[in-house]
């Protein structure tokens, strides 16, 4: 088991430089120049000459990509040419909100999906199972942007039980962090919930008709340790999976959340660097967010195995 | 009728209470904004919402006051010895936020600084400044490259504001992220993206400028949200309100919602340096094909003023007789017959990734699509609108002229002088550079005045590009902010405002 673990850490190294030259590719692809966005227009060539020197962006793309590696490696992601600021301060002013939001959403997604997911399983076809679906499409299909101006104006405007917007730091309060947190939350979680409640229903009612769980039910254990052992334990490999995947495509609709909510956090970041050819910034963000969805899709791993002995022999 | 009397006497009482009370100290103003500066160094950042931050913690050489009339600001008077020699008496006993001093030796490094190319500052006004000599401790002399006029103008602008030199040298790059002036409000923190504080500078020079105790920018960048903030208390002031709001705004008692006409306006640039725009006709045909009023009317809300030329109506050179074109179809067919495109022809629309050039661009499509004029709409990222006008390899594109100021010049010489800053190889018209060089050197308002009504006279019949509509600059205000003017540059003014306990 531990050496299976150590290779998967071993291959994020090379998946992390694949994405790391594949990102930098793509931004070259984008119209537009950052040199110009940064002189304006009224610059004369001369002065966008000179600049583009001091960027780099007149050498050969390998060679732009070899000296970011080579200082990326360092740990210096350069200074942002459009902000002055050093790429590394951005990121890490943004990262603690993202975070929190990201472990809200995740934790409210899980257990509401578990709940709505177990439910629907309870007895297939019942009224509880269609409400469960009927709750599930909505989270579906409901656009993060909506949900999340639809909470604003319901929860907020009109009840006012909590802020419409911003970010309180959890030093500065627990209490009105999380009050500021509750909105976007819901909102981060209301398709992910939905998913997995989805995938625990159908795991969870496959595995219920399995001849074991008969047999387990025949000899005469209570319904509880039925449910416990037997179905459950067999019912979670699926739902880890689209878990695991769900934590990651997290990132990409973080930005649409932050965005409503006014919450300083890298999504936001990673729009406004990319609208402003801000290329050093991109790179820093994109790669945070690769190794995010690596941890994440490690994580999932190193579960299964402790969930599934079976994997563990292999 | 009794009743209608006793209101207006209520009404004028309450007026009266509110002219009268005493401007209030202490409190916490809390500003929203959906657009975060990209720096607060005034010299490096370019846009115009910057201002709401940078007025409070930096001050000009030179001040507006609420009607944009120039004003001593760091500055307390200032002498055109002659055409190309300026003098300018500062204020004495004025300290940086870092506690240095501000002096003649400050001012001259602020402007070698804009200067240096290594700056890369975007003040481009202070090209025609040649040297900056220190004459005495508290006096300076300006030498031009060229005779202007509008040198104390430039120098309200970014140009103006004045640095700490010592803060600079300390702090570098991140001077941006740390600023220090000499404004009533000092730099406290900044939260990138979240929030921006600043304080009360107690030891600013004039006391009567910062009453609150702090000033809190919030950053909100969904519109919506912004407003629904406002409307629920959260923040106090909102500035450039969306058009859409601002109906429902002003219904709410507890805000107070200004609005009055701005200095920019949305406009089709054309290329009038290459076909089909070369022929002024052809130009003519486009401008009579356009119903202005209605497009201001559904497309903005009609937060706005119909645009005639290049001038604003909140421009003091404003020819208020000069009406836009009304739509005349038939006209516009004949005068493409003239300029030998009878049957119309296709051309390519540049539109940039803000949703009002897009609507804009949409909407003129439509409209000049009935005189037989295809418009094919090119949806691209603004940077890229901006490189294509730039090398000049467009043919038209659906843009915003930001007005900074109501000063002509500033519009006009850009745009239409054949040596414009955005204008090389564009539009020619060797009457108007004349007119626009013989403003530029002139002295008086009035002189200045009656050469530009000349000069917009011709590029209006010319029809150089088409303008459609001014924006109103805007600003929504809980009742208790008190003493925020609205100019019609649309920046935020704090200094001087208070809150009502």
């Amino acid at each position: 088991m531990g050496a299976s673990i150590a290779g998967r850490i071993a291959l994020t190294v090379p998946t992390l430089l694949l994405v790391s030259g594949l990102v930098f590719s793509l931004l070259l692809l984008l119209p537009g120049d950052p040199v110009l966005l940064i002189l304006g227009p009224e610059a004369s060539p001369e002065e966008r000459q000179t600049l583009a020197r001091e960027l780099g962006t007149d050498r050969p793309v390998p060679v732009q990509y070899l000296a970011w590696l080579t200082r990326a490696l360092q740990g210096d992601l350069g200074r942002s040419p459009r902000t002055q600021q050093p790429v590394v301060r951005a990121i890490g002013e943004r990262l603690p909100p993202t975070l929190e939001l990201a472990g809200l959403g995740m934790a409210l997604a899980i257990a509401g999906g578990g709940i709505l997911g177990l439910a629907a399983a309870w007895r297939p076809g019942s009224w509880l199972d269609r409400l469960s679906l009927g709750v599930c499409t909505l989270g579906v299909a409901v656009p993060t942007f909506w949900l999340g101006i639809l909470l604003v104006l319901g929860l907020s405007l009109h009840l006012g039980l909590v802020p419409p917007s911003g970010y309180v730091p959890p030093r500065e309060g627990l209490v009105a962090n999380l009050r500021a947190m509750v909105l976007p939350a819901i909102t981060v979680a209301a398709t992910m919930g939905a998913v997995i409640a989805r995938t625990v229903r159908a795991s969870v009612v496959e595995v219920a008709g399995e001849t074991y769980v008969v047999t387990a039910r025949a000899k005469g254990l209570p319904e509880v340790a039925v449910f416990l052992r037997h179905v459950l334990r067999n019912a979670l490999a699926p739902i880890l999976a689209v878990v695991g995947l769900q934590v990651g495509r997290l990132m990409g609709g973080m930005v649409i959340t932050e965005t409503i909510f006014a919450i300083p956090g890298i999504g936001r970041l990673a729009v406004d660097s990319v609208l402003a050819r801000d290329f050093l910034t991109v790179q820093g963000v994109v790669l945070v967010m690769a190794v995010w969805v690596l941890l994440a899709n490690l994580a999932v791993d190193v579960l299964h195995l402790v969930a599934d002995p079976r994997i563990r022999r292999l | 009728m009794r009743k209608a009397l006793i209101v207006t006497v209520l009404v004028l009482g309450l007026m009266w209470t509110g002219d009268l009370s005493a401007q209030q100290r202490g409190g916490t103003l809390r500003v929203g904004q959906a657009r975060s500066p990209v720096s607060l160094d005034p010299h490096l950042g370019v846009s115009l919402h910057e201002f709401h931050v940078l007025y409070a913690i930096f001050d000009g050489l030179v001040m507006y006051d609420e009607n944009l009339g120039l004003r001593p600001g760091l500055a307390e008077s200032w002498q055109r010895v002659d055409s190309r020699t300026w003098v300018f008496r500062l204020r004495k006993g004025v300290k940086f936020h870092d506690g240095t001093d501000f002096d003649a030796a400050a001012v001259k490094w602020n402007v070698e600084r804009i200067k240096n190319p290594e700056t890369r500052a975007r003040v481009r006004d202070l090209e025609v400044v040649d040297a900056v000599e220190v004459v005495d401790p508290h006096t300076v002399r300006f030498r031009l490259r060229t005779p202007t006029g509008l040198l104390p103008t430039f120098l309200a602008e970014r140009g103006g504001l004045m640095v700490s030199p010592a803060a600079v040298q300390r702090l570098g790059p991140d001077h941006g992220r740390q600023p220090i002036g000499t404004g009533p409000y000092r730099f406290v923190e900044w939260k990138a993206d979240d929030h921006i504080t600043l304080a009360r500078w107690e030891q600013y020079w004039d006391r009567d400028a910062a009453y609150l105790d702090r000033i809190v920018y919030r950053i909100i960048p969904d519109e919506s949200v912004l407003v629904t903030n406002l409307r629920g208390g959260q923040v106090d002031l909102v500035m450039d309100v969306p058009p859409k709001d601002l109906g429902g705004l002003k219904r709410e008692g507890s805000l107070a919602v200004h609005q009055r006409p701005g200095l920019g306006f949305y406009w089709i640039n054309l290329n009038s340096g290459a076909p089909p725009f070369d022929k002024k006709a052809v130009r003519q045909a486009l401008a009579l094909a356009l119903d202005r009023p209605a497009m201001l009317r559904g497309l903005y809300f009609g937060a706005g003023t119909p645009a005639a030329g290049p001038v604003a109506p909140a421009s003091w050179a404003f020819n208020g007789a000069l009406k836009p074109p009304g739509r005349d179809l038939a006209l516009a067919r004949r005068k493409l017959a003239e300029g030998g495109l009878p049957n119309g022809f296709t051309f390519k629309m540049l539109v940039g990734s803000t949703p009002m050039y897009r609507t804009n661009a949409t909407a003129v499509q439509a409209q000049l699509d009935e005189i037989g004029v295809k418009a094919e709409l090119e949806i691209a990222e603004t940077v890229k609108v901006l490189q294509q006008v730039v090398a000049r390899t467009y043919q038209a594109s659906s843009t915003i002229w930001i007005g900074l100021n109501p000063d002509p010049d500033l519009v006009l010489h850009p745009l239409y002088h054949s040596q414009g800053l955005f204008n090389k190889d564009r539009y020619r018209n060797a009457r108007v550079d004349e007119l626009l060089d013989r403003a530029r050197a002139a002295e008086g308002q009035d002189e200045r005045r009656a050469l530009y009504r000349d000069a917009v006279d011709l590029i209006v019949e010319d029809a150089a590009d088409l303008w459609l509509y001014h924006p109103d600059v805007t600003a929504a205000m809980s009742r208790k902010v008190r003493g925020v003017p609205l100019p019609a540059d649309g920046r935020l003014r704090i200094r001087g405002a208070w809150l009502e306990p």
